[in-house]
């Protein structure tokens, strides 16, 4: 790999990477340093990487990262982290369809949270979203159906409460 | 796979999910088609799909790679961070037993510096006799004035002498300035010349062994190879003097401090080895 294919790696996949991370831990400066590490971990593994595996391999690292990251988050702060986490998300209180789905999203447990984003943010299909999580294919599809009808239960709630 | 009522809210999730084939997308709409009260679950649960939102990482020239980050150190750089004998020769000194070994060696230099400084006429004597004494005895006031000194000792060292070959002596006057040179060069140069010179302003050399020979050795003479000048004799003194190169040694005290070494040695040994 080049620097020049490394540099279109970076315009091509930082952002998804960015936006997976920060999206489930909510924190930007913690998910920059996480898609940095993915990155340099890219890097180093250049050889090993497959070109067609890149984008899923820096969704696995950085996706590891953010668990060890949450883990040591967890041991140093147990109270507060969780609450943060949903207040950076739901400070606003307008009840659009959006915000009412992102709070909702925000209260699945994180490998709910995680199968969500890389389904519909990223289009990964059962598969890939396996590979990265290290789950089979028939988790990832028992997982996410499972936090789809969290969700849905908790759309119509809300609908109903605003209504 | 047919869908029905009992297995459509599978189905519905795979729809959302796009995990369908093109066909399977076909039965679902088919089914919707003919149930169209189920055409609201399925809206409800598209709408649990997030829609991706534009969320950029911002500092992308963070994680860039320029080829500045491979740049390579020049060579002579790279020779400048070698290492060099003259480390190895620190590190050396540096060893725990070698700097025993060192302390043990300067010691002992000490101590011959020592007993130079303060014998050196004595040695001296000693070992110039054999040219001196005898040209004292043929030549000028200015040579004999130098060696008079010194041949006033001789008697009580006798048993110890270091003595030229009279042979080579006597077959060649150069083969006598060459050995005298080796004996007195290293001592005291300024008075290997004049008896040097006093040797090459004698005419008579053979009286000068003649003379000067007797004198010195009273007890054996021994005969040196044309390379060596000296040779130690064997006299077997109750005193226990030893001679290295022109200086005297009591040899009860240097068996005492190679016994000292050599247990400083021995201790060094066993501590490295525990």
């Amino acid at each position: 790999m080049t620097d020049q294919e490394f540099n279109n790696c970076v315009d091509n996949y930082s952002d998804g990477v960015y936006r997976f991370i920060v999206k489930n831990i909510g924190h930007e400066a913690d998910a920059q340093d996480i898609v940095q590490t993915a990155f340099e971990k890219l890097w180093i593994n250049r050889s090993k990487v497959a070109p067609e595996k890149i984008k899923s391999y820096l969704f696995t690292v950085a996706y590891h990262q953010m668990i060890d990251h949450v883990r040591k988050d967890k041991k140093a702060d147990t109270t507060d982290n969780f609450e943060t986490i949903k207040g950076q998300y739901t400070f606003q209180t307008d009840n659009t369809l959006k915000q009412v789905l992102l709070k909702a999203i925000n209260e699945l447990n994180p490998t709910q949270k995680s199968l969500v984003l890389l389904k519909d943010y990223e289009g990964y299909n059962y598969q890939e979203i396996g590979e990265i999580m290290n789950l089979s294919e028939s988790q990832v599809k028992v997982y996410l159906h499972r936090a789809r009808l969290i969700l849905k239960e908790k759309l119509v709630h809300l609908q109903k409460m605003s209504a | 796979m047919k869908i029905d009522i009992t297995n459509y809210e599978e189905f519905f999730l795979l729809y959302i999910d796009n995990e369908l084939t093109a066909t399977q997308k076909a039965a679902v709409e088919a089914f919707l088609q003919e149930n169209p009260t189920y055409q609201k679950e399925l809206s409800l649960l598209q709408q649990t799909v997030l829609n991706p939102e534009a969320i950029a990482y911002e500092d992308k020239a963070l994680l860039y790679r320029f080829e500045e980050m491979e740049a390579i150190l020049p060579n002579e750089f790279k020779q400048s961070l070698y290492r060099k004998e003259a480390q190895v020769v620190k590190g050396f000194f540096f060893n725990k037993r070698m700097r025993a070994v060192s302390a043990v060696a300067a010691l002992c230099l000490l101590m011959i510096g020592y007993r130079f400084a303060i014998k050196v006429p004595e040695q001296f004597q000693l070992n110039t006799i054999a040219t001196t004494s005898s040209i004292a005895q043929s030549n000028t006031n200015r040579s004999s004035n130098l060696i008079t000194p010194l041949a006033v000792k001789l008697p009580s060292k006798n048993q110890h002498l270091y003595n030229f070959s009279t042979k080579d002596i006597q077959e060649s006057k150069n083969q006598v300035a060459h050995l005298s040179t080796e004996a007195l060069a290293i001592i005291v140069p300024e008075t290997t010349t004049t008896s040097l010179a006093s040797i090459e302003k004698s005419e008579h050399m053979d009286a000068i062994q003649n003379t000067s020979i007797p004198n010195i050795t009273t007890n054996s003479i021994v005969t040196a190879e044309p390379a060596e000048s000296f040779e130690e004799l064997n006299t077997e003194n109750p005193d226990r003097v030893i001679y290295i190169a022109n200086l005297e040694i009591d040899g009860d005290k240097l068996r005492g401090l190679t016994r000292r070494v050599s247990a400083l040695l021995r201790r060094n040994k066993t501590e490295k080895e525990k």
